[in-house]
Order: structure tokens, then C-alpha cells, then sequence
């Protein structure tokens, strides 16, 4: 092939060029210790790499959720904790004064204080709250749920996505847990109706007849009011009135069951979102090393590869030197 | 006698081609790095000889034509190639500045804010009562609606970027068809008297080049040696000595065009009506830089335009549901967007928010401040396939115009590397061809000046042989 000084230039124009390019190019990533710089460097890597930040994202707020969701339902948890110690004590208490013969009238009038403290205790557990939140009244975050046994909350569950396709209520309202509401509507519509029997009576003796009906229907089938459960004992106890009290010990039986059966619940709400955490923080590591192995830069791979093109820049430009200066001219006197 | 002066006529003509040869050297050199000159060279022959007697003597040798060294097969193709290589490589720049805007690997982007947008109502969920969690909502939606309008703006930006490189290269493309004509003009002159107008010519291929980078024509060469151009499929812009002019026209807003986008005009004379021809420009540098404003921003502005809307429809139908925090029923959590159109650009947070953050909605019930239901199910809109027929999430559809952008670019990248390498090998066949090589020019000037030299030494010989003859007489 014929050679004009043209295809010198051009031959030594395209190297030097393409030379600064991947100099330049790997200067880049060595600034930014990243592979990918624009979508193009790699269109499926920068793809996976929006994929999994969006994913990193969101799981990061799922953890954040679940951080939420874990306080709520461990504290829950704890105050029922609290809950059954105080009706374990009640239930010691109606036990030892359940038999006519062991005590007498005045000691049970005066035990009956003690019933009166826990009934407080109880209150105040069923109005904690978490920072400004009460925990016990459904949605009715912001007003006392309980006041002298009368619920003022509502049945909401406060649910919070903990995954993206996963939600747990964080709260259990406090109807369940306290009146003994139950989820099932149709069971709800009969214990309502006993209620509604109770609430017409007045008088300690016909409450208790009425309650053990309810007693006698099994606690599992519909719950207990607790508040009235110790109210009821309370009265009993002054009253003196050692049906009331036996009759009283299965109430707070019952209400025991109703209490450890929620606990369980909150227990196992509490498990799923520990699991879940994990689940998280895994997807989280995950997600962190996808993008970091789609995206960063190898320091030592760019490095060398710095070097390998300075040196190939290098190289062109001594032999581009050579290739343009010498002429027939620079011979012929 | 007149063999004598024969001679001398003889070193006269050699003194004249070799000097026109050593011109020809000297043109060549001067040229050496003028763009598109081919090399030129000098035809000798020998002159008709004239018979003596029982022999044919010589009478010397002459100039028969200067002739440029060129390959017009090749031109043709180069011609063709640098029209592509416009086209990629404008077609690589914009898509560049196009991937710009979608770049995420570096900067926050609307795949992130749409992120925070949802993130933002989760957290709402997580606290309903506060008012710090409604705050947090309002200034993610914000920021939100502020990145859809900073991805539309800057597409609109390429796009009005555009307008300016096509009003750029309409211009240069006149002047071009302008000096076409005229080199037309010299070239039919020159060569009628059966010379070779090589300068001229080179001259034109090389602006036909330059012309084909800008936009795609069509040129054919009539008997004269003149070459018509036509632009685009038709509009004539060379034809003989006369040029016609194509204009950039600003698009009128109200023609169905999102924004003020130049129209190319064609006037054919003076006195015809200018005729729209940006539909049938389609290579060059205006066709890759219409391409991708009218077809590939329009698409994406489109997609964008879907996303906010659906965003919009969504989140509003959602939040019109519930109620505030004070219990109110929730108003629109954007201002409601009548159609796609330019939803991007038109997304916009409903005011009474934006005065009160207390009228976000998180819940259903007018009273239950715990209550989050509305917040979870704005929050789930995240991972709803509302977009593509209800095939895509919003993510994955916005992912997917990012990596469509990508794999767009990528390939416009590669393909304009690709053609630059076609044009490169062609340009180095070309030099290999019509390329001045100084060796070259050298060897031929001591050639030329060698036999510069022989000849006025002949016409010294012929000279004194006339003496001698002049002086026989006296002995």
C-alpha cells in the first residue's frame, strides 16, 4: 500500500486519540472508584443497580417500620406481663378467701383494699402509653381509653408494612384484652347481649348470677371483662360474700386465659417481625453487595489498568514522534 | 538547418514540461494539508515524430493534461459513510445529553424521590398523630413534583438545544449549496475548453461530504459536469448554476407540539411558498437530531407524563378517602390533572396542604387519630401494578425508561464508534490513494530538476552548434 504523509497523521492521530480516551475513562473510575458512571457504561448493571437501590430503599424503611412495630408490641407485651402477675395476685387472693371457714368478714374487707390497688394498677396499665400514644385504645390514640372500666377506644388495628407484601398490627386494642371483645363477630353479638343482661341488674348477687353464666358458657368461647371480674370480686370480698368469690375465681381464670391468649398473640406478632427483621437486614447486605459488586471499581484492576494505558499513551507517542519526522528532505543536501 | 533549430524547439518544450511538472511538484506540497485534495500529476507525451528520409525522428515530448489522482468510486462511498457517521454521531451526543437527566448512578433522581415520596407516607403510618410525619409527606411530595419537573425541563431542554443546532446547520447548509452552485459554475466553464478542473472538483466533493454529515441528499452529475443536490427525498437545493435556500422555521405552540419546535422550510425560489420537509429528513446530523427530538424525547416525555398521572389518579383516588387529622373529610393530595398531557410538568400538591399539613390524610375514620389505613394503602401504591396495563409497578416501569435510555445510548455509542472506524479505514484507503507523500514530491522534483537542467544544457548544445556552423565560412 501506497503511504502518503496523510496516513502517518491519521494512523497516529487515531491511536494517540483512542489512547487519551481510555486514559481518560479510567481516570473516571479511578475518581469516582466506580465502574459505572452514566446508565450506558453498562445498561444492564446500571439497571440491576436502580433495581436494587430502590429495593435497599424500601427495605430500609421496612427496618425502620418494623423498629416502630417491635417497640410497640414489646411494650404491649410487658404491660400485659404486668397484666396477668397482678391477676395471678387477685386470683391468690380470692383462692385464700374463698373458703368460709379459714377468714372472716373484716379480714375480707380489708383484703378487698388490695383488690381495689391492683383494679387501680390495671387502669393505669390499660391506659400506658408510648410517648404520646396510648397504646390499649385502637385508633383512639390520643384520649384515655379506660376510664373506671368504660372503654373508650375503638377496635382499630394500626397496621404498618413491615415487607412488601407483609403487614402486623402493632397494637391490639384494648377491648380485646380488657372486656374480652371478641374478633369473631358472632360471638361478639352474644356476649354482647349477656352484657347487655348484666348492665340492666344492680346489686353484687345478680351480677354473679349472670356472670356465671357466662363463667359456665367456658372462657374460651367469649371473653371476659376483666375490670368487672376484679370489680366483682372486690365486692364480694366486702360484701362478704363467699359465692361471689368462688364464682369470682373463674372469672379471673378466665381472664388470666384471655390475657396469656393476647400475650401470645403479641408473642407471636412480636416473632414474626424479629424474623422478618432478619429477613430485612439480609436483604439489605444483599442488596448492598449486588450494587457495590455491579458498580464500584476494583481500586487495584483500575489502577494497573491506569498504569497499562499511561504506558500504551506512552509508547504511541514515542513512536508517533518517529513516524512523522523524518523525510527524503531531511537527507538531500 | 532546420534539424538544428529543431533541436532547440525541442529543449524549449522540455524546459516547459518539466517546469510545468516541478509547478505541479510545488502545487502538490503547498496543498499537502488541504482538506479533500487528491494529488495532482502531469501527463506527458511525446509530440508526433516526423519522418526522414527511411527514419522516424523524434520531436520531443508536451504536456497532455494535469490530472488529480482519485478513485471516484471511493469518493461516492465516502460520501455515503460520513452521512451515517453524521447521523450516529449526533444521534450519540444527544442521547448522551439525554441520558443526563436519567443518571442516577451519581446524583439523587426521581427513581429515588419516588422512593422517598412512599417511604414518606410509611412513615405517616408509622406515627398518624404527628405532625412532623405529615410535614416529612408534604416536603417528599414536593421534592417529588420538583424532579418531575426538573426531568421534564431538562428533556425540553434537549429538545430546544436541538432547535439551535438545526437553526446552526440549515445555515451552514446554504452557504454549502451556495458555493456548490458556483463551483458548478467553474467547473462546466473550465472543462468545456477540455481542461481538467481537479481543484474545482475536489473542492465539491469535498463539500458534498461535508453536506451529506449534515443532512441526507441525493447528487448526480449531468454531462457538464454540474451536480444537482436534493435534500431530504425532494428538495432541490443545487441544481446547475442556482441554489435554493432551506430555512429553520419556529413551530407554532399550538399545532399539536408540546413546545416551539423548529419546522425545516424549503424555498424553492423567490416567489414559490416555503413547503415543510422535516418529515423527509431522516440522516445526517438534522436527521439523528430530529429523530431524537421528535421521536425518542417525545416518547420519553410521554412515559413521564404517564408515571405523574398515574401517580396523580392513585394517590389522589386514595386520599380523597379518608380523613385528617382533624377528622375532615381528605381533599385531593394533588391538584387533579385533566389528561396525560404534560402531567409532569403539571403535577402539582394541592395548595390547602401545602398551607396545612394537618389536612393529609392517614386514616379512614373522622375519629381515630391512630388510625393509619390510608397512609398503608398511599404507602402500597408503591408496589401496585398500575402502569403497562397494569403489568408494571411504578419502579419497574421507571427503571425501565432508564434502562431502555441506557441500552439506547450504549448502542448509539457503539454504533457511532463503529462508523467512525468505516470512515477512518476509508479516509486511509483515500490518502493511500490521493494523499501527497513528500518522499514522493521530492524524488519527482530532483527528477524534474534533473531534466530541467538536461534541457537548457540542449538548448546551450544547440546554440553552439549553431556556431560552429555559423563559422565554417571563415576557415
Amino acid at each position: 500500500m501506497r503511504i502518503a504523509d496523510k496516513n502517518n497523521q491519521l494512523q497516529v492521530l487515531k491511536s494517540l486519540s483512542g489512547n487519551r480516551k481510555r486514559m481518560a475513562d479510567l481516570q473516571g473510575q479511578a475518581a469516582t472508584m466506580k465502574k459505572i458512571n452514566k446508565p450506558s457504561d453498562d445498561p444492564v448493571a446500571a439497571t440491576r443497580v436502580l433495581e436494587s437501590k430502590t429495593n435497599l430503599h424500601t427495605a430500609e424503611q421496612f427496618l425502620r417500620n418494623s423498629e416502630q412495630a417491635k417497640r410497640f408490641l414489646e411494650f404491649s407485651e410487658q404491660s400485659l406481663q404486668e397484666l396477668s402477675n397482678s391477676l395471678i395476685r387477685a386470683k391468690e387472693i380470692a383462692l385464700s378467701q374463698a373458703n368460709s371457714g379459714t377468714t372472716n368478714a373484716i379480714a375480707r374487707r380489708s383484703i378487698a383494699e388490695e383488690i381495689s390497688q391492683l383494679y387501680e394498677q390495671m387502669n393505669a396499665i390499660a391506659n400506658r402509653k408510648i410517648g404520646d400514644r396510648f397504646i390499649f385504645g385502637g385508633f383512639q390514640t390520643m384520649d384515655r381509653p379506660f376510664t373506671d372500666g368504660k372503654y373508650a377506644g375503638d377496635s382499630g388495628e394500626m397496621e404498618i408494612e413491615i415487607n412488601g407484601d407483609s403487614k402486623v398490627a402493632m397494637n391490639m386494642p384494648g377491648d380485646v384484652i380488657f372486656l374480652g371483645k371478641s374478633v369473631d363477630p358472632a360471638k361478639e353479638e352474644i356476649r354482647q347481649k349477656d352484657l347487655d343482661g348484666i348492665e340492666g341488674l344492680r346489686g353484687p348477687a345478680s351480677v354473679a348470677q349472670n356472670t356465671r353464666s357466662i363463667a359456665e358458657e367456658g372462657a374460651y368461647d367469649y371473653g371476659v371483662d376483666i375490670f368487672r371480674a376484679l370489680k366483682r370480686l372486690e365486692i364480694s370480698l366486702k360484701s362478704d360474700d363467699t359465692t361471689g368469690i368462688q364464682n369470682s375465681i373463674d372469672l379471673i381464670d378466665s381472664s388470666i386465659n384471655q390475657v396469656i391468649m393476647a400475650r401470645s398473640e403479641l408473642g407471636s406478632r412480636l416473632n414474626s417481625v424479629m424474623n422478618n427483621v432478619e429477613t430485612l437486614q439480609k436483604n439489605v447486605l444483599d442488596n448492598k453487595i449486588l450494587v457495590s459488586s455491579f458498580e464500584d471499581a476494583d481500586a487495584f484492576e483500575v489502577y494497573s489498568k491506569l498504569n497499562q494505558a499511561e504506558g500504551n499513551l506512552k509508547a504511541s507517542l514515542q513512536t508517533s514522534g518517529k513516524l512523522i519526522q523524518p523525510s527524503l528532505l531531511d537527507f538531500i543536501g | 538547418m532546420s534539424k538544428l533549430n529543431a533541436i532547440l524547439g525541442m529543449g524549449k518544450r522540455s524546459l516547459q514540461t518539466s517546469q510545468m511538472g516541478l509547478q505541479t511538484v510545488s502545487h502538490n506540497i503547498a496543498n499537502k494539508s488541504t482538506e479533500g485534495y487528491s494529488r495532482q500529476r502531469v501527463e506527458q507525451t511525446s509530440t508526433p515524430p516526423t519522418g526522414q528520409g527511411r527514419v522516424q525522428i523524434g520531436t520531443g515530448a508536451t504536456v497532455a493534461a494535469v490530472r488529480s489522482i482519485k478513485n471516484d468510486y471511493l469518493e461516492k462511498q465516502i460520501q455515503g459513510e460520513t452521512e451515517k457517521l453524521g447521523f450516529q454521531e449526533s444521534r450519540s451526543e444527544n442521547m448522551t445529553r439525554v441520558e443526563q437527566v436519567f443518571n442516577e448512578q451519581l446524583n439523587k433522581g426521581l427513581n429515588q424521590f419516588i422512593g422517598d415520596f412512599f417511604n414518606s407516607f410509611r412513615e405517616l403510618a408509622n406515627a398518624p398523630e404527628s405532625a412532623a410525619s405529615r410535614t416529612l409527606v408534604k416536603e417528599t411530595a414536593k421534592s417529588l413534583v420538583n424532579d418531575f419537573k426538573r426531568v421534564n425541563n431538562q428533556l425540553v431542554d434537549v429538545q430546544v438545544d436541538i432547535d439551535h443546532q438545526i437553526e446552526n446547520e440549515v445555515s451552514i447548509i446554504n452557504s454549502m449549496a451556495k458555493e456548490i452552485a458556483s463551483l458548478n459554475e467553474k467547473i462546466s466553464q473550465v472543462e468545456i475548453q477540455g481542461r481538467n478542473a481537479n481543484d474545482e472538483r475536489d473542492r465539491r466533493d469535498l463539500l458534498l461530504k461535508k453536506l451529506g454529515e449534515k443532512v441526507d441528499i441525493k447528487y448526480a452529475e449531468n454531462e457538464l459536469g454540474q451536480v444537482s443536490v436534493m435534500a431530504g427525498s425532494n428538495a432541490t437545493i443545487v441544481s446547475g448554476f442556482s441554489h435554493a435556500e432551506i430555512f429553520a422555521q419556529p413551530n407554532n405552540k399550538f399545532e399539536g407540539h408540546r413546545h416551539g419546535t423548529v419546522k425545516v422550510m424549503f424555498k424553492a425560489s423567490e416567489t414559490t411558498t416555503p413547503v415543510d420537509i422535516t418529515r423527509q429528513l431522516s440522516g445526517g446530523r438534522i436527521g439523528a437530531a430530529l429523530d431524537v427530538r421528535d421521536n425518542y424525547i417525545e416518547g420519553l416525555l410521554d412515559q413521564l407524563d404517564e408515571v405523574a398521572f398515574t401517580l396523580n389518579r392513585e394517590v389522589n383516588s386514595q386520599h380523597i378517602n379518608g380523613k385528617d387529622r382533624r377528622g375532615q373529610n381528605g381533599v385531593l393530595f394533588f391538584d387533579l390533572l385533566q389528561s396525560k398531557n404534560n402531567a409532569a410538568a403539571n403535577l402539582k400538591l394541592n395548595e390547602t396542604l401545602e398551607n396545612d399539613v394537618n389536612r393529609i390524610v392517614a386514616g379512614q375514620s373522622s375519629n381515630g387519630p391512630g388510625d393509619n389505613r390510608i397512609a398503608n394503602s398511599i404507602a402500597s401504591i408503591q408496589n401496585k401494578k398500575v402502569l403497562n396495563g397494569g403489568t408494571a409497578s411504578m419502579d419497574d416501569f421507571y427503571t425501565s425508561i432508564v434502562g431502555k435510555v441506557a441500552v439506547t445510548v450504549n448502542k448509539a455509542n457503539m454504533s457511532s464508534e463503529h462508523q467512525k472506524g468505516i470512515v477512518d479505514q476509508l479516509a486511509n484507503i483515500r490518502e493511500s490513494i490521493s494523499g501527497v507523500s513528500l518522499d514522493e514530491e521530492t524524488t519527482k522534483m530532483i527528477e524534474l530538476q534533473k531534466s530541467f537542467d538536461a534541457s537548457a544544457r540542449l538548448i546551450r548544445t544547440a546554440d553552439e552548434m549553431f556556431d560552429t556552423v555559423l563559422n565554417i565560412k571563415r576557415y
